[in-house]
């Protein structure tokens, strides 16, 4: 078994696609840190500018100004009740790091490690992952080279297995790697790496109000190890569902096609239909964990952080369930 | 008669409602070549894919080396060595990798095997080329490779000499005949070429619309009885056949032919020296394979 998967991720290393990814990788973080950077640079302008003050600005007055900017936005009538909520809650959220002395604003290598995860979840790094496993069983039925592998003395669900299990590993380093290549960028960006400031987490909203009796102050670094973890689950979900496509449609472009239409279609759900109840079961709507954690975060009515994590393992479950039938049974006819 | 390495029994397969193998049945002994003729869509890869696991027959059994292919695969596939429709490898790897990859899957398949497979097709001196550069010849060698290194005592081989040049095809045909001969291991052959089998096989079986025609031994088919004359009088020839032998005759072209017992025929060509017809030429007519072929599968429609 242990040299079937060695072969598996051989086959994968030969076909150099992690490279691409560290590649793609590499770019997009430099150009995230890049503009992070600079947003903020024009965060500060702005804030000298219109008070006045010199080069040494006090982040607490600008805290205190997006507050009042945030307030203001929550009395504007334009405003739509839906997102009064959230707005509410990130108030009370700077009112906490105010109150507690922690600082939000000025970027460093964790915040920037962190919030780079944040965002990528929700696309990028499924997208990064869909690359990978798109063609690990279409791939074989596309090149013809699945009749090698399944005339030998093996069972099916056994190449299966190690090719599902070297999907895993590979997407453990690529999250790994995402991690890795972050750091790197945002240490030489920003200079400073803040892996011990505190993060305040475990805001809970209820009734529109922030309750602050759960939050729990960790460490930068263990807030982005809860991140990641968090990041590398959902990543594993979407390999898994990814996996199945492969599996059923036997072809490379039409698997990575249909996940990623999927994938960017779930997005299109999640704002067009979300009174709809039943699009909250829809794998890619729960694909944002690291969110819960600021606390401010419910897409769809009903959500939560356990909610999503049992919604994405069901999901996994039953599409390793209908792959390895699939796989073993079929008859194979390249 | 030793021992049968494959064994077919009411072997049939359904597709999609459309039954493509009807029910056939066949078996290989120890050191035995068969040949698996057919047209174009008679069902023999279906049912090469049936005895190598790729796909499940309907009913009936299928045995190699005694274990069935469905109930005991693996220790039925250990014996099992194949190529299945052209040598698709892994392009993006050298030989060597893709062999080494193939041989950790098979039990106890050491280096040296590696080697001497590699040995075998001839094939050294470019083992550790990436296989995108090979040429279809050297994928077919390596495909060979791929499927000895685990010293199986079934080789299945469907279209094996496909893209290979006649000097290719040769050593392929010595490689096979002394593999059978060294190893005792059975082979299994689909192939186009008439000539191929007839000069690689033990015997053959003949396929069409999913039922097999003719199971035979090579060498009965072809011996038959039939003779051909050239004569300078071929009319007066086939009276004198008629009249003194009671043999029916036909002449076709130059020939005179006729189905004669061959312990009459020297009995018969004395008698037409005496008649005074003169004999250019006496032959035992040799069926090809091909005749045969095309005689049976008469009438080709994909059905």
């Amino acid at each position: 078994m242990l040299k079937l998967i060695e072969n598996e991720v051989l086959k994968m290393l030969c076909k150099k696609k992690l490279l691409l990814i560290s590649g793609i990788l590499l770019i997009l973080i430099s150009l995230f840190a890049y503009g992070e950077n600079h947003s903020y640079m024009n965060t500060i302008k702005r804030f000298t500018q219109t008070t006045g003050q010199t080069q040494n600005y006090d982040w607490k007055s600008l805290v205190n100004q997006q507050i009042t900017d945030l307030k203001s936005r929550l009395n504007s009538p334009y405003n739509k009740d839906s997102s009064k909520n959230s707005t509410n809650i990130k108030i009370e959220q700077l009112q906490y790091y105010l109150d507690h002395n922690m600082n939000p604003i000025t970027p460093n290598a964790a915040k920037f490690t962190i919030k780079f995860m944040q965002q990528a979840v929700l696309l990028f790094l499924p997208l990064l992952v869909i690359v990978l496993a798109g063609d690990s069983v279409s791939g074989e039925f596309s090149t013809k080279t699945i009749k090698v592998l399944l005339t030998r003395a093996v069972p099916r669900w056994k190449i299966l297995l190690s090719k599902y299990i070297s999907l895993l590993i590979m997407t453990s380093l690529v999250v790994l790697e995402a991690a890795v290549i972050s750091i790197i960028v945002s240490t030489v960006m920003f200079h400073t790496g803040g892996w011990n400031e505190p993060v305040a987490t475990g805001f809970r909203s209820v009734a529109g109000k922030l309750d602050a009796s759960n939050v729990v102050k960790v460490y930068q670094w263990q807030y982005s190890i809860l991140v990641y973890g968090l990041g590398w689950f959902a990543a594993i979900t979407v390999v898994t569902i990814s996996f199945m496509v492969s599996v059923l449609v036997r072809n490379t472009a039409t698997s990575i096609g249909i996940m990623m239409a999927t994938l960017i279609g779930g997005e299109f759900l999640q704002l067009f239909l979300e009174d709809w109840p039943l699009v909250k079961y829809f794998f890619v709507i729960n694909l944002n964990l690291p969110k819960y954690l600021t606390g401010s975060f419910q897409p769809i009515e009903g959500m939560s952080l356990i909610f999503s994590i049992i919604v994405l393992c069901v999901w996994s479950i039953v599409a390793l369930a209908v792959s390895f039938r699939v796989f073993t049974k079929q008859d194979v006819l390249v | 008669m030793g021992k049968q390495t494959l064994l077919l029994e009411n072997v049939t397969k359904t597709i999609k409602g459309k039954e493509i193998i009807k029910g056939i049945s066949f078996s290989i002994n120890e050191g035995e070549i068969l040949g698996f003729l057919g047209p174009n869509g008679a069902g023999k890869s279906t049912t090469l894919r049936m005895i190598v696991g790729l796909s499940t027959p309907t009913s009936g059994v299928i045995k190699i080396c005694g274990h069935s292919i469905t109930k005991n695969y693996v220790q039925a596939m250990s014996n099992v060595g194949c190529i299945i429709e052209g040598p698709d490898l892994y392009n993006y790897m050298s030989g060597m990798d893709n062999l080494k990859m193939l041989a950790v899957m098979s039990k106890d398949v050491t280096e040296k095997d590696i080697f001497d497979a590699v040995e075998l097709v001839g094939l050294e001196n470019r083992i550790n080329d990436n296989v995108s550069t090979y040429s279809l010849g050297m994928k077919q060698r390596l495909g060979l490779a791929q499927a000895l290194i685990h010293h199986p005592k079934l080789l299945i081989l469907d279209e094996p000499t496909n893209g290979l040049d006649p000097s290719g095809i040769n050593e392929f045909r010595n490689v096979i005949k002394s593999l059978v001969k060294e190893r005792n291991i059975s082979v299994l052959i689909s192939s186009h070429l008439m000539s191929e089998v007839e000069l690689l096989c033990d015997k053959v079986s003949i396929i069409k619309n999913g039922t097999i025609l003719k199971n035979a031994v090579v060498e009965e088919l072809l011996n038959t009885q039939e003779v051909f004359w050239v004569l300078d009088d071929n009319l007066k020839g086939k009276e004198l056949l008629k009249n003194l032998w009671g043999i029916n005759s036909y002449i076709i072209g130059e020939k005179l032919e006729a189905a004669v017992d061959l312990t009459r025929l020297s009995q018969i060509n004395k008698s037409f020296l005496e008649e005074g017809l003169m004999l250019k030429f006496v032959d035992n007519k040799h069926k090809t394979l091909e005749d045969l072929f095309l005689n049976l599968t008469e009438g080709n429609k994909i059905i």
